[in-house]
C-alpha cells in the first residue's frame, strides 16, 4: 500500500516486535547454571563471537571472566574491600613509588578522584598508579605511564604556583664541603672533609608576566602586580620545589637577600632573579612533607621512614 | 730475631669452621710459627702448635676452640736456623656459631609466585649464643639479579623485633622476577649475606587500561589525572564456586544490583550452559533469557516486559542438546530486540539467532 509516496511497512523493522522500553536497567540476576563470562556493552557493533569481549572501554557496562571474582567493574575492588585509594607516581624504568595523593573512601562517589601532581619533573616519562588500600595492605598496582612536558621553569608550594617561559636562565653550582690543608714539611695539601654537606645552589632569572592558561594571552602591563606577589612568595620563607623544563628539578629555600627586579631592553620588560640553594631531596617523601610541600601522612609513604 | 711479630685483628668467627690467622714481620724470613690461644677468663692455654710454613699465616683447624668464649692469642716465628723471634703482643677475640637466616616465606628455587604488588618478606634470625642481630640491610634486584632496584637503608635491630623481620617490599610489577638478598651485622661484627633468592610477581590485571588517566598540561607545567572506575559488585544469595574461570551457580544467584544503569542500547553476552535463567531489571519491567527444551533440543528465549502490556518474545532456533557452552548476546536497537547463540563447532564460531 502507498500512502503520500510511502510504502506502508516497507522500512526494515516495520513488521518487528513492538518496541519496548526497559530502561534504567540496575539489576541483573543469574540463577543456577554455569557461566564462563558476562559482558555488557553499549556499543552494539561488537563481535557476536564465541569468544566473549574482554576489552574494557568508556561504552562497557559490566564484564566478568569469573577468574577471581563475580566482580564485574572493570577493577576487582569495591566498597567493602578498600578503605583507601592512592595514586603513586615514579620515574619510568625506577623502582621506587611515590604516593602523591590518598583519598578515603566511603561511599560510591569516592572513587572518582581527579587532580593535579605538581611535582613533575620536565622532559620525564613517569608512571602512575591506582592504588587500592585495605587497613594500610596494598593492592594491585594499575600502572599508566605519562609523559611530563612543559616549557620554562616553575617555582611552587603545595598551593601556588609561578612559573615563566620567557628569557629563562637558570646556573647552579655543586656544593661539597671540603677544606684544603696544606702541610707544613709536605708538597701537597690534604683534603679534609668536616662535612656531609652535598647540594646544589644557584640562580635563576626569568621574564615573568601574567599569563592566561585558557586564552594563552600574555599582559605585560598588568604584571606589575603579579611579580609583586612573586616577590612575596619568593620571601615567605617556606621550602619550595623549582623546576624547569629539561628535568631539573630541587627542593629548595630562596636565598632572600639576592631577589631583583630589574628594567631590561623596555619598562615593561623587567626581569626577575634570585638565588637559590637545595634544601631537602625532591623526591623524598619524607622532605617534602616536612617542607610542607605534601600531606601525605608518613604510613602512605612508599620508601622506608 | 730480635723483632716483634704482630698478629692482626682477629674478628670474630665461628669455632667450628677453620680460620686463618694472619700476622706481619718485619724480621728474616720466618720458616716455622707457633700459635699459642689462651682462654681469655680463666687464662689456660688451649691450643698451642707449631706449622712449618714461609706464610704469614696460621690456619686454625675447625673446632680447636669452643664457641661463646672469648680468648687472646700471642704467637712466635722461628727463622731457618730455629732463632725464634720475640712473643707478639696478645690479641683478644671471641668465638660465637654463625647466626643461622632463614627466608621464611620464599622458596631458594625461585618457586615463590606472588601474587600482590607487595609483599612482607619474613626473615629468621637465630644465634645459638642468642647474640643480637646489630643492624641490617635488604635488597631487591631486578630479573638480572644485579640492577639493584631498591636498598632498604641499614635498619637497627632490637631485640624487642622478635626473631623474625619483616621486609617490605612494594611495587612490584605483575609478569616478573625479582631477586630478594638480605645482609646483617651481629653485635659481635659478624657480617652475614644470604645468597640472591629469586621469585616472581604474577597477579590479576585490571582488564581496564583507562581506570587512570594521567596527562601533563604543557602550558601549567603540571600534571592532571582522574579515574575512571566501575564498581560493579557481585552478590550472592546461595552457593557458588569459582573454578579456573567457571562460575557454578549451584544453588540460589548471583545478583549485580549497584555500579551501572543500562538505558538506550546495548548488547549484552553471557557464555554459559545449562543456566535456568538469566534477568535484568529496573524494578518493574524485566528482561529474562531463559533455557528450554524441544524434542530433545535446547532453544533459548528472550521475554521483554512492558508496563503491563503483553511481553515481547522471541525465541531462537534450536540447538543439539550439548555438554559444551554456547554464548547467547541479547542485543538491543531503539528498543528493538535480538537473541544470537554462537556455539564452538570445531573451532568455529557458529551464529544462529532471531529477532
Amino acid at each position: 500500500m502507498v500512502i503520500l509516496g510511502s510504502f506502508l511497512l516497507g522500512a526494515d523493522c516495520s513488521c518487528e516486535y513492538t518496541p519496548t522500553c526497559v530502561d534504567n536497567i540496575n539489576y541483573a540476576e543469574l540463577c543456577e547454571g554455569v557461566y564462563d563470562g558476562i559482558y555488557a556493552t553499549h556499543d552494539t557493533g561488537i563481535d557476536t563471537d564465541y569468544d566473549l569481549c574482554s576489552t574494557w572501554d568508556m561504552n562497557t557496562i559490566f564484564a566478568s571472566g569469573y577468574d577471581d571474582s563475580i566482580n564485574a567493574g572493570n577493577v576487582d575492588f569495591s566498597l567493602s574491600t578498600v578503605s583507601h585509594l592512592a595514586i603513586k607516581r615514579r620515574k619510568a624504568n625506577t623502582f621506587k613509588w611515590n604516593t602523591i595523593f590518598v583519598k578515603k573512601v566511603d561511599k560510591p562517589e569516592d572513587f572518582y578522584i581527579a587532580g593535579t601532581d605538581i611535582f613533575n619533573a620536565g622532559s620525564t616519562v613517569y608512571q602512575y598508579a591506582l592504588v587500592p588500600i585495605l587497613n594500610n595492605t596494598e593492592g594491585d598496582y594499575s600502572i599508566v605511564e605519562a609523559y611530563s612536558d612543559f616549557e620554562g621553569l616553575y617555582l611552587l608550594e603545595k598551593d601556588t604556583i609561578y612559573g615563566t617561559t620567557l628569557d629563562v636562565k637558570c646556573d647552579t653550582q655543586r656544593n661539597h664541603s671540603v677544606l684544603r690543608h696544606d702541610p707544613l714539611l709536605g708538597r701537597y695539601p690534604r683534603a679534609v672533609y668536616n662535612s656531609e654537606a652535598n647540594y646544589e645552589s644557584g640562580t635563576v632569572e626569568g621574564y615573568f608576566c601574567k599569563f592566561n592558561i585558557n586564552n594563552k594571552d600574555y599582559y605585560p602591563e598588568d604584571s606589575f602586580a603579579y611579580r609583586q606577589g612573586l616577590t612575596d612568595f619568593l620571601t615567605d620563607k617556606k621550602p619550595k620545589i623549582l623546576k624547569l623544563f629539561d628535568g631539573r628539578m630541587w627542593l629548595v629555600n630562596i636565598d632572600e637577600t639576592s631577589i631583583s627586579d630589574v628594567e631590561d631592553s623596555h619598562w615593561l620588560h623587567r626581569k626577575t632573579s634570585f638565588g637559590f640553594f637545595e634544601s631537602g631531596d625532591c623526591n623524598s617523601e619524607k622532605d617534602l612533607y616536612d617542607a610542607d610541600l605534601t600531606d601525605i601522612n608518613s604510613e602512605y609513604w612508599s620508601c622506608e621512614i | 730475631m730480635a723483632v716483634k711479630p704482630t698478629i692482626h685483628k682477629i674478628g670474630t668467627f665461628d669455632a667450628n669452621d677453620e680460620f686463618a690467622v694472619e700476622f706481619a714481620y718485619q724480621g728474616s724470613q720466618p720458616y716455622t710459627n707457633e700459635l699459642m690461644i689462651y682462654d681469655a677468663g680463666s687464662g689456660q692455654l688451649v691450643y698451642d702448635r707449631a706449622v712449618e710454613s714461609m706464610k704469614m699465616s696460621h690456619m686454625l683447624p675447625a673446632k680447636s676452640l669452643a664457641n661463646n668464649r672469648t680468648y687472646y692469642a700471642e704467637i712466635c716465628l722461628y727463622d731457618v736456623n730455629g732463632a725464634v723471634s720475640e712473643l707478639s703482643d696478645k690479641i683478644y677475640f671471641s668465638c660465637y656459631t654463625t647466626p643461622k637466616i632463614s627466608i621464611l616465606n620464599l622458596n631458594g628455587d625461585g618457586s615463590t609466585k606472588v601474587t600482590a604488588s607487595g609483599y612482607d618478606i619474613q626473615v629468621s634470625y637465630s644465634q645459638e649464643e642468642n647474640r643480637s642481630l646489630k643492624e641490617y640491610i635488604f635488597r631487591l634486584y631486578d630479573s638480572t639479579g644485579y640492577n639493584l632496584l631498591y636498598e632498604s637503608g641499614t635498619k637497627y635491630y632490637s631485640n624487642d623485633s622478635g626473631s623474625i623481620i619483616t621486609c617490605p617490599v612494594r611495587g612490584l610489577e605483575n609478569n616478573t622476577i625479582y631477586y630478594f638478598s638480605f645482609s646483617g651485622i651481629t653485635v659481635d661484627n659478624v657480617k652475614f649475606e644470604t645468597p640472591l633468592i629469586p621469585f616472581y610477581a604474577e597477579y590479576r590485571k585490571s582488564l581496564s587500561y583507562s581506570v587512570l588517566n594521567v596527562e601533563c598540561d604543557k602550558n601549567a607545567g603540571y600534571m592532571k589525572y582522574n579515574t575512571y572506575l566501575v564498581i560493579v559488585e557481585g552478590k550472592s544469595a546461595g552457593t557458588y564456586t569459582l573454578d579456573n574461570g567457571i562460575l557454578n551457580i549451584s544453588d540460589g544467584k548471583v545478583f549485580y544490583d549497584s555500579g551501572f544503569n543500562i538505558s538506550g542500547d546495548f548488547i549484552i553476552g553471557i557464555k554459559y550452559k545449562s543456566g535456568t535463567s538469566i534477568t535484568l531489571s529496573n524494578g518493574t519491567d524485566n528482561i529474562t533469557l531463559s533455557l528450554g527444551s524441544y524434542e530433545n533440543k535446547d532453544y533459548y528465549k528472550l521475554e521483554v516486559s512492558n508496563s503491563g502490556l503483553p511481553p515481547a518474545v522471541i525465541y531462537s532456533q534450536l540447538y543439539d542438546k550439548t555438554e559444551e557452552m554456547r554464548t547467547v548476546y541479547i542485543k538491543r536497537i531503539d528498543g528493538i530486540y535480538g537473541l544470537m547463540v554462537a556455539e564452538q563447532e570445531n573451532n568455529l564460531t557458529v551464529k544462529g539467532g532471531g529477532r
